[in-house]
């Protein structure tokens, strides 16, 4: 028994969590509409697509291509006839260069989650995530279901970004100073 | 001119573009609606719903081992097990009164399906983990806004039937096989085209488990000094053949749901407490069919339901052995045998409704009508008179009364009031009148007050009652068990407070507190074994439950429940265990092998207060699993080793019984392979 525990408690593995799918099917039809309601994206995308990128840690490779299919079953390559892509992208492999319009996180750790939305913050990227807690690491947006569905946007990372929305998402989202 | 031209356009543009936003606003608000009620529904809101409610999810206790619902329920905090001489299992919540069946009510896809005759659901306990996508069960009376309000708890089992937009694996076949030459099979299959749905499922399973036993009954004096020498010990048949198929269809507005259930079982114990023949056995059969029609208008939603339930127990063994003396010269040469029918059908009807246009407000309310008789007896036994030959006492000694029907009317409200983003309310009632018994008033209220995303407290009053079941009521002629006309229905206020600690989106830390107040407890533990009203009790406790990601590769669950009270003011609650740990932790090593560790600390339990014998003592068993899964092909091997330490499980007896309890399995294997496509 000690061994099987020993064996349990140091063995590193490389999957792990299991995802709420229903969490992650409110999410995928939602955030994309929050990122349509940023100011002049649609004028800045009449040609090129909007790219919405899935970003993913190795071991949730299969989530993250379900994810894709989910939000392409919901918008076609095209929203309200504005192009729009979804890629995936792992963790290690992500260049904001190319995925630089909005990234929506899975889990990862702590610092495959800071070095990310560091990254994206600092590229004036709108960060999407799936756990309300990694709002700490300074995501804008996270959608929870709580009595009824809600939409966190964190304050201080609106402020950092200079990110501007329609004004009336903000009578929807629940406001958060998470840093 | 050209400014004007410009200025147009710009208008004409900004228009444009505000109509575009107002538009994606508007479907963004109904998407957030119809999520937050679909979560609602599928419990995933449950932390911040006014019940005390576990929800496990089928995957996942396939990933650690469990093989059906009775393990399942076994990992519930607060949950403990209980069986009786028919090894007709059932599942006693927070202590509260072990001898009853019906404190709790167990709904498979919204139809309730406990027995007519016990008001149990033994013979779902079986019921194959595979089949089963999510178990809630809520602890205390519970909801009363479809009408149904539960006693000490209520256990609803969700299966695959219930398939989401974008969810895997809704057609699955499976293969089990363990210990005791169980042997499972099973499948579930279903199909969606616009408007129209069906999902079926079928499964079988049969073992020949025995195990051994002490002296039965007869060697307690109970039926006399005389037959003490025919007390035996050996192996109890505790085999089982069971199967169940299942429809769910949908076609627009109408729904159909129906089950056939086929549940036979060794004799087990003997209903007289005689250790029965190997061949002896009882049936726990339960069709049902249930229809409903869904209007939605807007704020105005309803559903009209009507269903028809038939249920049995039946019983063919030998009950008291050879050369029994009953007495007044009467002796049976070759024992006793018994066959007892006893068949009910249920009618019933309701209509409930939910209002949502006041601001802030969710109104429920309807009518419950049911109907139910008992249209089979057959009571055929040894000759009374001679001891030789079997005699037909279906008209003249029957064992149920044969005229036994019973009508229940109900009537329930309740609001669900969102006074502010922080504090929901809701208060409800439920009130019930049950042929030949007083009407029934059962209020809630209970308060949810979110402090922040992560901090919720839950505070709950509720009334319930449990209308005694057909045996407590109809049963004659039977000296083991006797009914009582005169009844009164079990009731119970229930005070609960808990406290949910958000971790993240799936790890949480609960803690809850309880005092129940039970009033006319029924047992039939009293020297004429007639069901009385014989108690009340007073039960406090707590439940605290913790759930965690260990690092992305593991899930740790485990909860502590405490319960403790005293029956009439005097005695220690019977056959209720104080302190229990449960719990699992499931490792991922890559993305197709896991291996889990699982297992429950039972504390040990007071007897009755007249009971000589001493205190039950506690167990403690852990299982290991470990698990392949390729969530691509959907294919799926499992192996499970229950109880890996053999230790010795055993339920209680009640007094003048089996002195040595009824003990269960030791160390088992389960091997399973599943394949969903």
């Amino acid at each position: 028994m000690r061994y099987i525990a020993i064996l349990l408690i140091f063995l590193q593995s490389l999957w792990g969590y299991a995802y709420n799918e229903l969490l992650l099917d409110a999410q995928s039809r939602i955030y994309p509409k929050l990122l349509m309601l940023e100011e002049n994206i649609s004028s800045r995308h009449e040609i090129s697509p909007i790219v919405f990128t899935v970003v993913y840690a190795p071991e949730d490779e299969f989530v993250a291509e379900r994810v894709v299919q989910k939000i392409e079953s919901y918008y076609d390559h095209s929203f309200s006839g504005i192009p729009f892509e979804v890629e995936m992208s792992a963790f290690d492999e992500l260049e904001l260069s190319r995925h630089k319009d909005a990234i929506y996180i899975l889990k990862g750790d702590d610092d495959q989650m800071k070095r990310t939305i560091k990254l994206a913050m600092k590229e004036k990227i709108p960060v999407f995530v799936y756990d309300f807690k990694d709002l700490r690491f300074g995501a804008l947006f996270a959608l929870t279901i709580e009595q009824s569905t809600v939409i966190y946007l964190n304050r201080a990372a609106l402020h950092k970004t200079g990110l501007l929305f329609a004004p009336s998402l903000y009578g929807i989202v629940r406001f958060v100073d998470a840093e | 001119m050209c400014k004007r031209v410009l200025s147009i356009f710009i208008t004409a543009v900004c228009s444009f573009a505000a109509g575009k936003e107002s538009l994606v606003v508007d479907t963004l608000v109904s998407d957030m609606n119809t999520f937050g009620k679909l979560a609602e529904s599928v419990k995933m809101s449950e932390p911040f719903q006014p019940y005390i409610v576990s929800v496990f999810l089928g995957y996942e206790l396939e990933s650690i081992g469990v093989s059906n619902l009775q393990e399942a329920l076994e990992l519930v905090p607060g949950i403990d097990l209980a069986t009786d001489n028919v090894d007709n299992k059932h599942i006693v919540f927070r202590g509260s009164n072990p001898f009853a069946y019906g404190q709790s009510k167990l709904f498979i896809d919204g139809v309730e399906v406990n027995n007519i005759f016990f008001d149990s659901y033994g013979s779902f306990l079986s019921m194959p983990i595979e089949m089963i996508k999510r178990i809630e069960v809520t602890r205390g009376p519970g909801s009363v806004s479809d009408g149904v309000s539960a006693y000490a708890g209520s256990i609803r089992v969700i299966t695959y039937a219930e398939h989401l937009k974008g969810e895997s694996e809704k057609n699955r076949v499976f293969l089990k096989r363990g210990t005791y030459l169980h042997r499972v099979g099973g499948f579930t299959y279903g199909y969606d085209r616009e408007n129209f749905s069906i999902f079926t499922e079928l499964y079988f399973q049969k073992d020949d488990k025995s195990l051994p036993v002490g002296k039965d009954a007869l060697s307690t004096g109970i039926y006399g000094p005389l037959n003490v020498a025919l007390s035996k010990s050996g192996n109890a048949p505790l085999w089982m053949k069971n199967y169940a198929a299942a429809i769910r269809m949908q076609y627009g507005n109408f729904k159909l749901i129906g089950r056939a259930l086929y549940d036979k079982r060794g004799s087990a114990y003997g209903i007289n407490g005689a250790l029965p023949q190997k061949s002896d056995h009882t049936k726990f059969p339960t069709t049902y069919l249930q229809m409903d029609y869904d209007i939605d208008a807007g704020n105005l939603s309803s559903v009209a339901r009507v269903g028809w339930i038939d249920s049995a127990f039946e019983s063919k063994a030998k009950l008291l052995p050879d050369n029994f003396n009953a007495g007044a010269g009467i002796v049976y040469p070759n024992g006793f045998y018994g066959e007892h029918v006893a068949k009910q059908r249920t009618l019933y009807q309701t209509t409930y409704a939910q209002y949502s246009g006041w601001r802030d407000h969710i109104l429920n309310f309807g009518y419950y009508i049911e109907y139910i008789e008992t249209y089979k007896v057959v009571t055929r036994t040894t000759d009374r008179l001679t001891g030789i030959g079997i005699v037909d006492y279906s008209q003249t000694y029957p064992f149920l009364d044969p005229n036994a029907n019973r009508r229940t009317y109900r009537l329930f409200f309740q609001d669900r009031y969102r006074h502010s983003e922080k504090l929901a309310v809701q208060y409800g009632i439920n009130a019930e009148k049950v042929s030949h018994i007083k009407t029934q008033i059962n209020p809630r209220i209970a308060l949810v007050y979110q402090e922040d995303p992560v901090n919720i407290f839950k505070l709950i009053y509720s009334r319930s009652s449990r209308t005694p079941s057909w045996q407590e009521l109809y049963t004659l002629n039977n000296h083991a068990r006797v009914g009582n006309r005169d009844l009164k229905p079990e009731t119970v206020n229930a005070y609960e407070m808990a406290y949910i600690h958000k971790f993240s989106v799936d790890s949480f830390i609960q803690l809850n507190l309880f005092y129940l107040h039970n009033s006319d407890q029924i047992n039939n533990i009293n020297p004429d074994n007639q069901y009385r009203n014989s108690s009340s009790s007073n039960i406090y406790g707590m439940e605290a439950e913790l759930k965690t990601p260990v690092g992305l590769h593991g899930t740790l669950y485990a909860n502590y429940s405490y319960a403790y009270g005293k029956e009439d003011h005097r005695y220690p609650i019977a056959n209720a265990a104080r302190h229990m740990i449960k719990g699992y932790y499931l490792h991922q090593f890559t993305d197709k092998l896991s291996a889990g560790i699982s297992g429950q600390y039972v504390g040990s339990k007071e007897r009755v207060w007249y009971d000589y014998r001493s205190k039950l003592g506690s167990y403690t068993t852990v299982d290991l699993s470990a698990g392949y899964h390729d969530w691509r092909s959907g294919l799926r091997i499992q192996l499970a080793l229950k109880n890996i330490f053999d230790a010795t499980v055993k339920y209680p007896s009640p007094p003048y019984n089996y002195d040595n309890d009824f003990t269960q399995e030791g160390r088992t294997v389960m091997l399973t392979v599943a394949k969903a496509f």
